[in-house]
Order: C-alpha cells, then structure tokens, then sequence
C-alpha cells in the first residue's frame, strides 16, 4: 500500500491552475463592479445588525467577516443561485422570511426572559440565550424551529470565520484553491 | 405548439447515468438530444469553495421533504451539467451478489431481475473507461472482476492513525476504490490530494462527466439542450409507445419528437415526469400500471464518527470521499450481536474542511461561543473522520407524489415522505457503538458521532421481473410502453450498502449496448 510522502502534492500544477482561472474569473466579475450594483438590502438595518450580533455571539469573528453582508448579499440572490448553507435544510420556504423571524424570535426571548433585547445582553446572558435555542424548545418562540436556526446560523458563522481564504489562514491551513473563488462568496451580478 | 425535427433518441437529464447513454448511442450511430434543466458548466465555474459550491446542490421543485425522518434532498442532487455526480465523492463500489437476491435469501426488499454475473462485465467496462483507482487483491470482500487500472490512493497521517483502531480490534481494511485518477489517465491529470472534490473537481483527476461521459457524448455527435426543462412525455393513442416529450424553455413550449426515449432524471425528477405525464390510457402516470411508480424511495442509512487525536492527523489532506475501505459489517443475516438484517460498510478518512455540512465544524452542533473556535483551532490539525454507510430497506409509503403547486414551467412539484423502520436503527445504533470503539482503540482522546441520516437517493421507479410489482425490467425499458426506458439509481430495488454511481453506471452501460443492438426491436 502507498504511503503518503511529503511533497508529493505538485504545488506547481495547483499553482498554475489557481492562476488561470482566478484571472479569468476577475476579469468577468470585478470587485469594483460588483459593489457598485449592490441590490436593496434584503433585511432591514436593525435586523442585519442583531444578526450579525446573534451571529458573533454564535461565532466570534463572524460580525467582522462580514456577516450583515454575507447575509444580505445571500438573500439578494435567486434560490438557486444561493451559497446559503440553510439550502441544504431542504427549506421550503422563503429564505428571507425565516432569517427575519429567526432573529426577530430572538430577540423577543430576549426581552421576555430578560426585559431587554439581545443587543442590550452581556456576553454571558447572551451566550446562556444561545444555549436555550439550541436546545430546541425555548418558549415564547415565534419562528422557524429554534433548533434550525441554530444550526443554520452557526454553520453560518462558519462558514464566515473559517471558510473563507481568510479563515484558512486563521487557521494556519494553505487554502490550497484548484480555482480561486472570485471572492468570499457569491453576490448579485 | 412548434414541433422540433425527429431525432432518434431523447435522454431526459445530462447527469451520470444520462450522459453515459447519450455517449454510447451516439456512438452507436444514433442521433441523440439530451434535455437538461439546468445551466451549462464547465470547470472554471468549480470555484474551490464550500460556499460557492452550494451553487452545484440541486434545488429541485419540492413542496416539503416530510415523514418521521425526512430525506435530505437538496444535498444529494444536482443541477446542471453532470448533475448530483459533478459534487460527488467518486467512492465506486461493486454491488455484492447477494445484494440482488434480498427477498430470496433474507425475506425482505425485492429481487433484482438480474444478478451479479449479468452485470459484471458491464462493471468492468465502465470503471476501465473512467478509470477506477484501488487494490482489488486487499478488497478481501470484492467480487469477482477485473483488476482496476490505477494504482491505489496513498494513504495519509488520518488514514494511519484510524488503520491502526481497526487492527486493534481485528477488522480489516483496504484502500477505498476511487473512479480518481492516481496517475494520468486518458488524458486527465492525477490527484494533488487537496479535498476539493465534492466542489467539483476542476482538474479533471476526479471522473465527473464533465471530463467523462458528457464530454464524450459531445464528441460523439450528441446535442445537450441546457436550461430544457422536459414537462411532459407524449404517447400515441394506443398507449403503447412514447412519440416525444414537450420541452419548456425561455417560457415556450415545444415538441420533440423521438423514436425512443430514456428518463434518466434521478429518483425524484424520474417518477416526477412519469407521473405527471398521466393519460387517459395511463391515469395512474405513466408506466405506473403496478402502482409501485415513486414509491419504494430509498436512502443509505449513514453515521459520522468522529474523532480527536494527540498527534496530528492532517484532516485537509486526500479525498472527500475517504482514504480506506472496511467490509468486515456487509454479512446480511441477523446473527449473534447483530440485530438488524442487512450490512453496512465504512469510508475511513475523509478529508475534511474546516465549514460545510461534512466539514469539521458541524461535527459539533453542540458547541458555539469561545469554546467552538477553540475546537476549530484543535480540531484542524488533530481531527479525525469515518462514514458508516448501511443498508435500508425500501418501505412501499416512502414516496415520491406529486403536489398540487406547480413550478415555474407549469409542472406540478413533488411531495416526498421518509421513514426509517426499526431495523434500520438498529444498524444504525450497532454501527455507530462500533465507530466510536475503533476510534478509542485508535488512541483518540475524543470521539463521538453524529445523527442518523441519509445518503444517496434510490428506487422509485424499481425494476423486476414481475410487471404487477414493478416499473421495469432489467434494461430499465418500462413494461407498459415499448419504447420508453428509464437509467439511474431509480430503477434499484434495493441498494446495499454501497455508494450507488458504479452500479447506476454499469446498468446504463448495459442497456446502453442493449438498446443499440436491439433497436428495431424497440422502435419498429
């Protein structure tokens, strides 16, 4: 049986197709561009800022990876076109709607077991918050199934903090790209 | 409605088992049009990311995945170009003999209406065409064939470590036979081991139809209708023979028409048209005179077990799909310390990236805060991987249906239910025990493993001999209408437990060459 041998991985060849396809993506889709056609944000300011929040809290480094823009950038895509990992929850139904009332539920457990919002929590409360969704039955919860949301956000949250070319080197892993993505994720051309 | 020029055959969807057709038909000197409902794509769009990769996860017109234990949809399909197998692991495994004799030898599931030796040589057609890598020698559990053509994988520092746990407790293993260029193959390059795989390969090691047989079937004269959804199949008056299909595209409705046709859609999309193609003549769907059509749907039962090490693993290093292979569990019977009918096996060692589904992070679902980046950071470097993949058996209530609401081309979506039974979580529970143990004995510092799930989506539309409990027979022609025949993992009675692309492939091979040399048959 053959063993693995250091520096058998042919960095050469996977350097020269990073190269090419990188080059050829960028050309079609430049960053300047792509910003100048942001679309409307899918959810309001206050959403997308206590989303970002829930999702630091879930993930810390997540608001600082982008995750308001991440988000947003998501839900302005068509459903097929979506990099969402909720895509593979088999969700029927509207991606917007089940962010919005996700992060509205929060809050208002918030308020209720609190007396304040989930932005006006400290760490611990917040993280105590986090622990009760997870466990899937929190009460009053008005939303997708708690424990989905959950889930799906914190797969979220990993997806920002260590899945990018960023968080590879967080981590201290070579990205090692075959065809550099044209940017972190996927937005509306 | 405008009428496109006959052709002589039509395949509905350009995915594994599609595209194999439409290579060897055209080959065969057959003019060929394939519709696919989904984009053209090429390699420069399998950007290496997780989250751009979700781009290549179907989204199919499904109202509700329901049931006590509702399948995963959109993670086991496809859209596009090469379909579901552009994002598969390419793990290709040989159906074992018993595996198509279930109700005969053990009581359940139903008999194939071909066995092994019917279906060898097409096995060892399709894996020397895209070229399979293995050990057939250390696959103490294969059955009699050919030899692969490439080399086997090399093994990593995960795949050693988790090596050792099985010897410590006397079970056996292999490397796992990959349809992944070890070396250049056919004019594909060879693995760099980088675990990109299931964000589709763009280097062409991996055998995706992209670099196989959809690229061939382009070569051989074939036509590829993107962006073509097929709503409807035509019959003739009689009922007997299939005359076309209505094709939706950019908001028009045509018709082609054909002298055979091939639904080769998956195991939803499959019994989706046929039933929606419903006639005076066929009010049950189409080729559903036994009622069985959408149901017997099926899926592996799977389990990660997952593990923490002292020293370092390098988990980012090989393929998605594993670097070892464990038969040991695919005796059928029940016996002493196995209470469940059937077998499952392992793929030992994937490579894993940090996010994703299969990823590290949602190995621990429980973990968030400080606590779930400070495993992130551990777990990169120490982390290790297997699958458990199992046998279920197909219950007739799982199903597709169709629903009421329909899509953007008028076709009515599907409604899928899903149950485990008992005896499916039982091999469950005794295979997950077992993972966790070989990890321990591996000399894991941690190990745990994940919920029940599903992988790989078969049956719906089954084939057999018998006409009153099937949809087809063993070529996958539909019993009810002489011209109409069906490819991929749909058409399986039962699936062992092995992945299913090797043997959806080697069935379409075979009918394939059947269907050349008996074309008067089917079409005078």
């Amino acid at each position: 049986m053959n063993k693995h041998k250091p520096g058998c991985t042919r960095p050469d060849r996977r350097d020269a197709l990073k190269a090419a396809a990188g080059a050829g993506l960028l050309a079609l889709a430049p960053e300047a561009a792509l910003a100048a056609r942001q679309p409307e944000p899918a959810l309001d300011t206050r959403s997308a800022s206590l989303w970002s929040l829930w999702l630091d809290t879930l993930v810390p480094g997540a608001a600082q990876a982008g995750a308001a823009d991440y988000l947003q950038a998501q839900l302005a895509l068509p459903r097929d076109h979506s990099a969402l990992f909720l895509r593979y929850m088999d969700w029927p139904g509207d991606y917007r709607a089940f962010y919005r009332d996700g992060i509205r539920a929060v809050d208002v457990l918030a308020q209720v077991r609190k007396g304040r919002g989930f932005a006006a929590l400290d760490a611990p409360a917040r993280s105590a918050l986090v622990g009760e969704i997870a466990a899937g039955a929190p009460a009053p919860w008005v939303g997708p199934p708690a424990g989905l949301f959950y889930f799906v956000c914190k797969a979220d949250g990993a997806d920002l903090v260590f899945g990018t070319r960023a968080g590879f080197k967080q981590l201290g892993l070579d990205y090692r790209a075959h065809v550099e993505p044209a940017s972190a994720w996927p937005r509306k051309a | 409605m405008r009428m496109a020029k006959e052709v002589d055959v039509v395949i509905v969807g350009a995915g594994q088992v599609g595209s194999l057709m439409a290579a060897k038909l055209a080959a065969a000197g057959r003019s060929v049009t394939v519709f696919e409902a989904g984009a053209e794509r090429g390699a420069q769009s399998l950007a290496s990311s997780q989250i751009w990769a979700r781009q290549l996860k179907g989204t199919p017109g499904v109202v509700a995945s329901g049931g006590a234990d509702p399948l995963g949809v959109n993670f086991n399909t496809g859209q596009g170009a090469g379909g579901s197998a552009v994002h598969h692991y390419a793990c290709w495994f040989r159906l074992h003999p018993e595996d198509f004799e279930m109700r005969s030898r053990h009581g359940v599931a139903a008999d194939w209406p071909l066995g092994y030796e019917d279906l060898r040589s097409a096995y060892d057609a399709v894996q020397e065409e895209v070229g399979l890598a293995g050990d057939a020698a250390a696959e103490r559990w294969r059955p009699p064939g050919a030899d692969y053509p490439l080399p086997p994988f090399p093994r990593f520092r995960q795949g050693e470590v988790l090596a050792r746990g099985f010897a410590r407790k006397g079970l056996h293993v292999s490397p796992l036979p990959l349809a992944i260029a070890t070396v250049p193959y056919k004019g594909r390059q060879s693995c760099i081991y980088d675990g990109w795989c299931d964000a589709g390969c763009p280097t062409g090691a991996l055998a995706n139809p992209l670099v196989t047989y959809l690229k061939w079937a382009k070569e051989q004269g074939a036509a590829i209708a993107y962006r073509s959804r097929v709503v409807r199949l035509v019959t003739d008056e009689a009922g007997g023979r299939v005359t076309g299909v209505i094709v939706s595209r950019d908001g028009e409705r045509y018709f082609q028409p054909a002298a055979l046709v091939i639904v080769a859609g998956f195991a939803l999309e499959t019994p989706r048209l046929l039933l929606a193609s419903a006639t005076e003549r066929h009010p049950q769907g189409l080729a559903n005179g036994s009622g069985t059509l959408g149901r017997y749907l099926h899926s592996h039962v799977a389990g990660g077990v997952f593990g923490l090490f002292n020293e370092e693993t390098d988990p980012h290093l090989g393929v998605n799909g594993g670097q070892l292979l464990c038969q040991d569990g695919y005796a059928k019977p029940v016996a002493e310390g196995k209470d469940f009918v059937g077998g499952y096996q392992w793929l030992i060692g994937h490579s894993a990236k940090p996010n994703d589904l299969l990823g590290i992070a949602c190995s621990r679902p429980d973990l968030h805060g400080a606590a779930f980046n400070a495993f992130m950071a551990d777990a990169v470097k120490h982390f290790g991987s297997m699958t458990a993949v199992g046998e279920s058996l197909p219950l007739a209530e799982n199903r597709v249906e169709l629903a009421r609401e329909l899509d953007e081309h008028g076709m009515p979506k599907m409604q899928v239910t899903h149950r485990w039974d008992d005896n499916a979580k039982r091999l469950y529970a005794h295979a997950m025990k077992e993972g966790v143990d070989i990890f321990r004995s591996a000399g894991a510092r941690e190990a745990w493993h994940g919920p029940m799930a599903g992988m790989h989506l078969l049956g719906g539309a089954r084939m057999g001999k018998d006409a009153a409990s099937s949809v087809t027979d063993g070529y996958g022609r539909c019993h009810e209408l002489a011209n109409l025949f069906i490819a991929g993992p749909s058409l399986f009675p039962s699936g062992g437990s092995v992945n299913p692309t090797f043997t959806a492939s080697a069935l379409a091979h075979r009918s394939a060459a059947h269907i050349a040399a008996e074309w008067r048959r089917y079409t005078a």
